[in-house]
């Protein structure tokens, strides 16, 4: 227990904004025909009407009457800059009445999710209220505007210097937007203001967000050579409809050994460097300046020499002529609205490997923000979907730029978003589904990063993915009339009666709910893995811990029509998702610590199972071959191994599988999930010691490897088999993709 | 359990240009330049680290993954001003990265000041904490209204 005393002291009040004009382009995001802002929302709340909501109204209404008191709502859709260091922004209203003078107009950070059509003065979304009524915000303005005492003539402009917000906005905060409110220290007003919503007529009247940034460079990649790495990327062109201030004049690039670049390592705006200064207490070093455009940079060593067989860390700042970098950060120099926290993590970077024999380099690498070690979503070829705590990013597969601005959702994704195309989707368009541990399930339209639908089936978390079975796969015994989207509940207030929900992909309606029950048949403890469509049987496997025994279930087959139960088995607790052979006539069960446990997928029945020891089994198996024998690869907590399972008779039954070791165990230090399938004859893990291991499925050796970071934890991996990547994120905060084969 | 016990100022600026400066509630100080100042009790913050499933939590600071379900953090508040206000939980990773964040909107009545306890839970057992085993020094980060106010450290242990 720790406890503090603070003293409270606050706070510094505005009289208007001023122009920040040092950065390079400025364009102002507002609902129009050419920026559809289809994340924007805008809204008014009022204390006298709690549960009306003003979402489709003009104008929005600000006062602060006793009781009656009227905030606004406002959220910009920045999709249209998702490369760019923010240099300032600039929130504006137009005022179109006005009751009195001698009053204060403050812009509050939002610290909830709402939605325009979803929130009043007592709710934010649905069902689901506000921590205080009148919305969730942080007590001290982020900027405020002051009536003085004479009254302006009407129409007129409020501009609110929001930067610090928008900076956190790019720096790993989720953006739900900006509250207007009167200040209480204008006492009682029964008037207050009017400003124009985004649904009014004319679009110059409408709210908009005027911000000033440098983007980023695109397209940056690195090829290592001995003792030389090469670098190339695109330089910026100026983005659609902004203004542009001052011109891009080239880049800065910083190198680091062994770990990356530190997101603290800023270089100063205004400020010129010459090569091989370092800059952050990481001492990174400057090891290229530019002011011509360049698009390629070859280190051969420059600023201390490169060593063969060490990782090199490089991150690219755009700068322009006035020395103004692609950072998050503002035109003061200190305190808030400087630079943001991490404020170069938004910079490109990649790393290589230089070397006489081995050289190799990362095909792509992002900052996330936060650390994740799912596995991420993949639409083959083009996107790349993870979430990282309340953000989930949608990443161009080719060069791993952020397609657009990531998503702010309500609570943590912690599993595999679901991807799903649109080809193949009863939605009608590319979506993901993501469960978040705010009791939240989100449907996110990719195209856009607008929700189609937000739903809260339960008061409890959720940690694991989705899955989705889909109409258009699904065989005749599949009734629903669209897709369905499965859930499991991680609530550990009980061990017994936690929830499987079925839902309509299209709406997010409940169409089924199975909840367990105290009892040797049908406690139902946490789902920590997603569940697994079973097309071949038509069933949704789910498995479970089981309150720390095999006194109830942990896996279970439900009917994706109905969400019964068509059988449950004790295997002991289970935190890892089941794998289906691709004749859909075994299924690969691994329990907790345990065995790896072959079962039937139709009757339930185990056909065998094997412990090799070092702690038992963990992770989701992996199959690698077609048809049986199947080869099947999983991992304990220091090796990796592969056993082949058959069957004596066909088909198998009860008791007749036999396991029969191939190789293990091959040693990687706190493995991740084994992947590999037919068709490929790697076997790729990720590992504690910050390393992709490549392992030949036929024999286990660990051939190859490749380095993501020094002293992190590599999550479950990917593979993109139209590229030929295999993606990973990582305990560095960062994501990663490899050519393969290594 | 370990207490232990700081006092400081929080001195929250905002803005950038040109600006008449309130000062509209704290602590009595010595600013250089004189201001209004209403004296109000120093706010206090007293954090209690749990397994959700500890009744009466006093506080702890080493955890079994073993045996861990929910790493809950309590923050008792006293003295909050009145107002709406936000409370941010930061997970930090053994090697500084966020991990998760949890925010809790709350509100004190106007013109009071409150004494609020308010909890959140980060999940921890089968998730990717225990899955992969990350372990060592994490760091509970709590902020108020945007501002970080202080940190614990808590040791997950195999």
């Amino acid at each position: 227990m720790k406890t503090w005393v603070f003293c409270l002291m606050s706070v510094a009040l505005f009289l208007g904004v001023a122009e920040l004009g040092l950065a390079r382009e400025k364009k102002t995001v507002q609902k129009s025909s050419t920026d559809a802002q289809a994340r924007g929302s805008d809204t008014w709340i009022g204390a006298d009407a709690p549960t009306t909501n003003n979402g489709t109204v003009d104008p929005l209404d600000i006062q602060a009457r006793s009781g009656n008191e009227h905030r606004a709502l406002l959220l910009f859709d920045l999709s249209a800059l998702p490369n760019v260091g923010v240099k300032a922004a600039t929130l504006n209203l137009k005022v179109t009445s006005i009751g009195h003078n001698n009053r204060v107009y403050e812009a509050h950070n939002i610290t909830s999710l709402w939605t325009e059509l979803g929130a009043t003065w007592s709710n934010r979304l649905g069902t689901a209220i506000w921590g205080a009524a009148g919305g969730d915000f942080n007590a001290t303005p982020t900027s405020s505007f002051t009536i003085s005492s004479s009254l302006p003539p009407v129409p007129f402009i409020m501009n609110y210097d929001i930067t610090p917000d928008v900076q956190g906005w790019f720096t790993g905060s989720p953006n739900y937007g900006t509250l207007i409110k009167q200040s209480s220290t204008g006492g009682n007003d029964t008037i207050g203001i009017t400003a124009n919503s985004r649904e009014n007529s004319t679009v110059a009247n409408r709210p908009g967000l005027a911000v000033t940034f440098l983007q980023q460079v695109s397209a940056l990649s690195a090829t290592a050579g001995n003792a030389t790495v090469a670098l190339n990327w695109t330089n910026p062109t100026p983005v659609s409809g902004s203004t542009v201030l001052e011109s891009y004049a080239g880049v800065l690039i910083l190198r680091q050994k062994d770990k990356g670049v530190a997101a603290t390592s800023v270089p100063a705006d205004g400020t010129a460097y010459t090569p091989c200064t370092t800059i952050g207490s990481n001492n990174d070093v400057v090891v290229f300046v530019d002011a011509s455009s360049a698009a390629s940079f070859t280190d051969n060593g420059v600023c201390g020499g490169l060593t063969n067989d060490h990782e090199y860390f490089y991150k690219v700042f755009a700068v322009d002529t006035a020395h103004n970098y692609s950072t998050v950060c503002g035109t003061v120099t200190s305190g808030t609205g400087a630079c943001a926290t991490n404020a170069s993590a938004v910079a490109p970077e990649v790393t290589a490997m230089p070397s006489a024999t081995t050289q190799y380099q990362a095909v792509w690498v992002v900052n996330t923000l936060a650390a994740s070690l799912a596995p991420p979503g993949l639409n083959p070829g083009t996107s790349i979907v993870t979430g990282s705590n309340k953000l989930v990013f949608d990443i161009n597969a080719s060069t791993g730029v952020p397609i657009t601005t990531p998503v702010s959702v309500g609570g943590t994704v912690s599993g595999r978003a679901a991807v799903i195309d649109g080809a193949d989707s009863s939605i009608g368009h590319d979506v993901v589904y993501a469960p978040g541990q705010d009791d939240f399930i989100y449907a996110i339209n990719s195209g856009t990063g607008a929700f189609d639908w937000i739903v809260s089936p339960a008061s409890v978390p959720f940690v694991a993915g989705a899955s989705v079975q889909l109409k258009a796969f699904s065989g005749v015994g599949y009734t629903l009339a669209q897709d369905l989207v499965v859930v499991g509940t991680h609530n550990t207030a009980t061990t017994s009666a936690n929830q499987v929900f079925g839902l309509n992909a299209n709406t997010g309606s409940v169409i089924w709910t199975h909840t367990g029950a105290p009892g040797p048949n049908t406690g139902l403890d946490i789902i920590n893995s997603e569940p697994m469509v079973d097309y071949a049987n038509n069933a949704i496997w789910v498995t479970s811990r089981s309150n720390g025994g095999t006194a109830q279930p942990s896996l279970w087959k439900l009917d994706p029509n109905l969400g019964t139960v068509l059988f449950s088995a004790k295997l002991g607790p289970i935190d890892y998702g089941p794998t289906l052979a691709p004749q859909s006539d075994v299924l690969f069960v691994s329990v907790s610590g345990g065995a790896l446990t072959a079962i039937d997928p139709v009757t339930g029945a185990t056909f065998g199972s094997v412990n090799p020891g070092d702690g038992g089994v963990r992770n989701s198996a992996a199959v690698a071959t077609l048809t049986m024998p199947y080869t099947v690869v999983f991992t304990t907590n220091t090796q990796i191994w592969a056993y082949q399972f058959s069957c004596a008779t066909t088909p198998c039954l009860a008791g007749g599988g036999t396991f029969t070791k191939l190789w293990g165990g091959t040693a990687v230090n706190n493995p991740s999930a084994p992947l590999t399938f037919y068709g490929i004859s790697k076997v790729y893990v990720g590992g504690g010691d910050g390393k992709i291991h490549e392992l030949d499925v036929n024999t286990g050796v660990d051939g190859k490897q490749r380095l993501l970071n020094t002293s992190v934890t590599v999550g479950d991996v990917g593979i993109d088999l139209v590229l030929n990547n295999v993606l990973a994120s990582a305990s560095d905060g960062r994501s990663y993709a490899f050519a393969v084969p290594f | 359990m370990k207490a232990s016990k700081n006092s400081f100022s929080l001195i929250a600026l905002m803005g950038a240009v040109a600006a008449t400066t309130v000062a509209i509630g704290g602590c009595a100080t010595s600013a250089s330049t004189p201001a209004p100042v209403i004296n109000v009790p120093p706010l206090e913050l007293t954090l209690r680290v749990c397994d959700s499933g500890t009744p009466n939590c006093a506080g702890e600071a080493n955890f079994s993954l073993g045996s861990l379900r929910d790493l809950q953090v309590n923050a008792d508040w006293k003295n909050m001003p009145g107002g709406t206000h936000t409370q941010k939980i930061a997970f930090l990773l053994p090697n500084g990265v966020v991990y998760q964040t949890l925010s809790h909107g709350f509100g004190i009545a106007e013109g009071t000041f409150g004494a609020p306890t308010i909890s959140e839970e980060m999940p921890v057992a089968g998730t990717y904490i225990t899955q992969r085993e990350l372990t060592g020094e994490w760091i509970v980060q709590i902020s108020l209204d945007g501002a970080v106010l202080g940190s614990q450290k808590v040791q997950l242990q195999p």
